[in-house]
């Protein structure tokens, strides 16, 4: 099982926080945060990418794997049931398909959509269990709900979003003619 | 139209999350009170009865939340903005759920209508992602309650025609599982459907949740090894087959006959797989199946030399790969791969890979390095081996550097010090490393290994306590391990006979309070007993000036340790100075010495002018008195603080020299009946008259005649049932009673201690008290009676197990064959038939 998602940048500050293993307050989640940046900063990248850990909160026996781009470091907090490598290559596949979503995914976009990586995350991982590892259906996944997710704000009655109006009065808004 | 353009005033007021992103970046000086003034906003958005705003609020504080900045008082809010009928705050209300909620939030029990609606009302189609969201809130929140109440919803899932419900839906069962366990018995058999499933996602999904729930407890899936033999060889995700090689490796302790039969599929992969990580899995649980490999009459399958060579070499890739990574599980596989066959590093093309390794920069490899090391010494290697661990000591720092010692020391002194030859140089080894800078257990450790290699080592004791001489000599500016210096004390004292130095310097060392004050009190009271043995051994060899001197320094020294806070160095040195004058060994006039030196020197100190020839002459005299009775109390001496040379003694000498007792022991004693005259001072008062309801006192115990199983009237304190209890009096202690009037009492044992002539005549005159007190004593041992009558039943039980145990053996040797398949869980077979 995964037990923590954190995404931290070069400076500590943390970017995405996510705690499948509970860890009940605020302070303690910041001193995991703190705990992890400072294990994985030490490191140059030369270094292999495995931590053997000393996380207390979540446990003996958790393994820190991460990976590093750029300014950001992808950190997957893991028991010994997952595939070391398989967890790296999962690691990848998380930060494809944000990049895929936001375009050329940079530290910005994380700050500005926190929500939005969230989401994509979701699809990826859901309660610290891997969900899906191919790129299409995830890339798939986001795409419809984020549709549906514009739709919905756009205020007409749930149920009967813009689009759906749109399609059903004929697609083409220049050939609508007017009944006065 | 009001309505609308207030609320539209309202969102233009309202800060985004964008805004407050930005805020944040530029507030650089102030961002806490920025933080603060948004929360405050926050507080108040949080309120509305605008979903809009609420939403809006809630999204803010899910960001804040990352920051440390608590959200429970959301909470409520969290649910109202989930039940909003648009997808895009449902998101939002979800996320600050799971964000937010922990096991304890109280309004989770709010949450189980809502969820359970959205759980039934799962449509096809793009409304599917609504369910989604919801399942994936469950997985992240659910207790108990929840997971009992959505359980019946969450298992219908599992056949939704979506496979992207399926998925999830499986997945989140595990959470279920995790705070309900009963859920896992009824839904089973939904989870082994989906092993079967179409959708390769689907599929995965479930043997991720078997693969998690095997780990917790393995027995249970066993049968379902057959399918994934299945998944192993057909499928071709490789995710999934990582998990799945993952499971049957954790079925394998369970199952023995398992490691066998996977050992060709995994083989096979090994050879076929491009992926590093299935092929890194495949060669580790091959490592974990070859332990179980082993066939009835002790011996390997033939296949295994050659698999065994198969992963020797992809491990081997492994650790020669550039890739960190790989570098780092190649050794993970090797420390695996050890536990079954020890000696698989030792052929030569591994080890310069892992010395080299072992001198990564980077400490997670050089760690796993370190582990593998004991596979890889031999006799030859040792030596240089650990040379050159003892510079990497050098450069180490705090735990790794703790590792490194221990492995070393682990390295040479394993199963008795086998690999070691050259056992100075390991005493060279130990003595360097007292000198870095260590914690105290390693400093500990260091110290018994000097005196266990002392001890066992003959040849080597004379090196030994030449260089612990040398090592006691040093001055206190060197830094040393304090653990170090009882132990060289120790070895120097013990073999002090082997000395060649002078014995003097040596006791000056031990005793001389400037010298051996600052030193901890266990090491000064090492020190100081030490020091009376090296005396000892003075008194034997020394010459008579150095005994002299010895005498001297310790009657002048041993005192000042009267004074130590320490108990036990005050009763060394007192015991130590007691028996020196005992055999009149001190000069009496302890001062004479110097005072002569003194007067000899400065002529008349003390106007004493003519006496200082007779008196040095005089003190000559009683000086060659004082070698001479030295001499003749060496052996005295020798005896008392060196009786008998140390040696270890195996365990299984100890146990039989325990068992054959020395000629001659009369054990008659120990099965004879207990002598209760031993008990005569318990009796207080000489007459026992039958105490009436009016004389029971319940403060005061009374003794009761009680020893005529026909005495009825037993007193009020004693509980209810001891009247019976009186009768059915044991019979191992009724007729020894009676015994042991006529044949105990009247034997006469007067080697036996515990046998009292005074009790004897006691006993005769007082039968009935004798009873009496047996009485009394009776009243606790209730519960011995208790136990007997246990006992009893016990050994009936015992014999009519003895009697069908025949029978039942007969049937135990049938049982593995069947065991297998057959859980053995009662309720396992009940949901099977459900």
């Amino acid at each position: 099982m995964i037990k923590g998602i954190i995404i931290v940048n070069n400076q500590g500050k943390p970017r995405l926080t996510k705690f499948y293993q509970s860890v009940t307050s605020e302070e303690k989640q910041q001193s995991v945060i703190r705990r992890v940046f400072q294990q994985v900063a030490q490191r140059p990248d030369s270094f292999c990418n495995y931590l053997e850990g000393s996380i207390p909160e979540w446990g003996e026996n958790i393994k820190l794997i991460y990976r590093h781009y750029a300014t950001l470091y992808f950190v997957f907090a893991v028991d010994s049931q997952e595939s070391d490598l398989g967890i790296l290559d999962l690691i990848q596949v998380f930060v494809e398909a944000l990049d895929k979503c936001f375009e050329n995914v940079c530290e910005l976009d994380l700050i500005f959509h926190a929500d939005r990586v969230h989401y994509v995350l979701d699809e990826v991982v859901m309660g610290g269990m891997v969900l899906e590892t191919n790129i299409n259906s995830i890339l798939q996944a986001i795409k419809d709900q984020g549709k549906m997710h514009s739709d919905s704000l756009t205020k007409v009655k749930p149920g009967e979003s813009a689009s759906s109006i749109r399609e059903r009065l004929g697609g083409d808004v220049s050939k609508w003619t007017y009944n006065w | 139209m009001f309505e609308n353009t207030s609320k539209l005033a309202d969102i233009m007021f309202e800060k985004t999350l964008t805004d407050i992103v930005k805020g944040i970046r530029g507030s650089k000086r102030d961002t806490a009170l920025y933080i603060s003034q948004c929360i405050a906003e926050i507080k108040q958005e949080i309120n509305s009865t605008d979903l809009y705003v609420k939403a809006n609020a809630l999204n803010k504080l899910t960001f804040l939340q990352m920051m440390g900045y608590g959200m429970s008082y959301a909470s409520f809010a969290s649910i109202e903005v989930m039940s909003s009928p648009r997808f895009a705050h449902k998101r939002i209300g979800y996320l600050a759920a799971c964000q937010g909620f922990n096991q304890n939030t109280e309004v989770i029990l709010l949450t189980t209508n809502l969820l359970q609606k959205e759980l039934r009302s799962a449509v096809g189609g793009i409304g599917m992602y609504e369910t989604g969201l919801a399942i994936n809130c469950i997985s992240n929140i659910v207790t108990e309650d929840l997971a009992r109440d959505v359980l019946p919803e969450l298992t219908n899932l599992t056949s939704h025609p979506q496979p992207y419900l399926r998925k999830k839906a499986v997945l989140c069962l595990f959470k279920l599982f995790m705070r309900y366990p009963q859920a896992l018995r009824l839904t089973f058999d939904k989870i082994q459907k989906c092993l079967e499933d179409s959708n390769s996602s689907v599929v995965s999904c479930a043997v991720n949740v078997v693969t998690e729930l095997s780990d917790k407890n393995a027995k249970n899936y066993l049968h379902l090894a057959p399918a994934f033999f299945q998944l192993l060889t057909q499928s071709q995700n490789n995710w999934m087959l990582i998990k799945v090689v993952k499971l049957l490796g954790s079925l394998v302790p369970e199952e023995p006959r398992l490691a066998r039969k996977l050992l060709e599929p995994l083989a096979a992969m090994v050879q076929s797989t491009q992926a590093k990580s299935l092929l890194y899995e495949s060669v580790y649980t091959i490592s974990l199946c070859l332990p179980y490999c082993r066939k009835a009459d002790g011996s390997m399958p033939a296949s295994v030399p050659a698999i065994l060579q198969l992963c020797g070499k992809t491990l081997r890739e492994f650790c020669a790969d550039k890739d960190q990574n790989l570098k780092y599980l190649g050794l993970v596989g090797f420390s695996s791969l050890r536990q079954s066959h020890p000696k698989c590093l030792m052929e030569s093309d591994a080890r310069p890979l892992i010395l080299s390794c072992l001198s990564d920069e980077d400490i997670t490899i050089r760690k796993r390095a370190l582990d593998l090391l004991p596979g890889m010494t031999s006799r030859k290697n040792l030596q240089e081996l650990i040379e050159q661990l003892l510079t990497h000591v050098e450069a180490a720092t705090g735990q790794y550097r703790k590792d490194l010692v221990l492995k070393i020391i682990q390295l040479c002194s394993s199963e008795k010090y086998a690999l070691l030859q050259d056992f100075p140089w390991y005493l060279d080894i130990l003595f360097k490393l007292s000198f870095f800078s260590l914690t105290d257990d390693l400093g500990e450790l260091i110290g018994k290994q000097i005196t266990d290699v002392a001890l066992r080592v003959l040849p080597v004791r004379p090196y030994a306590v030449k260089t612990c001489c040398d090592l006691l000599a040093y001055p206190r500016e060197v830094k040393m391990l304090p653990q170090v210096l009882p132990a060289t004390a120790w070895v120097v004292g013990e073999y002090a006979d082997l000395l060649e130095t002078t014995y003097r310097d040596l006791v000056q060392t031990l005793t001389s309070p400037s010298n051996v004050g600052q030193l901890p009190f266990s090491t000064q009271s090492v020190y100081l007993q030490a020091s009376l043995k090296i005396f000892a051994a003075a008194t034997e060899k020394a010459t008579d000036q150095e005994v002299v001197q010895c005498v001297d320094l310790l009657t002048d020294n041993l005192p000042v340790y009267m004074q130590s806070l320490d108990a036990e160095i005050q009763e060394r040195a007192f015991t130590g100075l007691e028996i020196m004058k005992a055999f009149n060994l001190t000069s009496d006039q302890p001062g004479l010495t110097t005072f002569d030196n003194n007067s000899a020197a400065s002529g008349n100190l003390l106007g004493m002018t003519g006496d200082s020839k007779p008196t040095k002459s005089n003190s000559s005299s009683i000086r060659v008195n004082l070698v001479s009775t030295c001499r003749s109390t060496a052996a005295s001496l020798n005896f008392i603080f060196k009786p008998e040379p140390m040696k270890p003694i195996s365990s299984k000498a100890q146990r039989k020299k325990s068992q054959s007792p020395k000629g001659g022991i009369d054990l008659e004693w120990l099965t004879a009946p207990v002598d209760l005259g031993v008990f005569s001072r318990l009796d207080d008062t000489p007459s026992h008259p039958k105490p009436s309801m009016e004389q029971i006192s319940f403060t005061q115990q009374q003794q009761q005649p009680s020893r005529q199983p026909s005495v009825q009237t037993a007193p009020v304190v004693q509980q209810i049932g001891l009247n019976d209890m009186m009768e059915k009096v044991p019979p191992r202690v009724g007729p020894d009673i009676n015994g042991s009037e006529s044949t105990g009492l009247n034997q006469s044992r007067p080697q036996d201690p515990f046998y009292l002539d005074a009790g004897n005549k006691a006993m005769e005159n007082d039968n009935p008290t004798e009873g009496a007190k047996f009485g009394t004593i009776q009243l606790l041992g209730s519960e011995d009676e208790e136990e007997n009558l246990a006992l009893r039943k016990k050994r009936k039980k015992d014999k009519k197990r003895k009697k069908q145990k025949p029978a039942k053996d007969f049937g135990i040797s049938n049982a593995p064959t069947m065991a297998v398949y057959d859980s053995g869980d009662d309720d396992d077979a009940n949901y099977a038939s459900s």
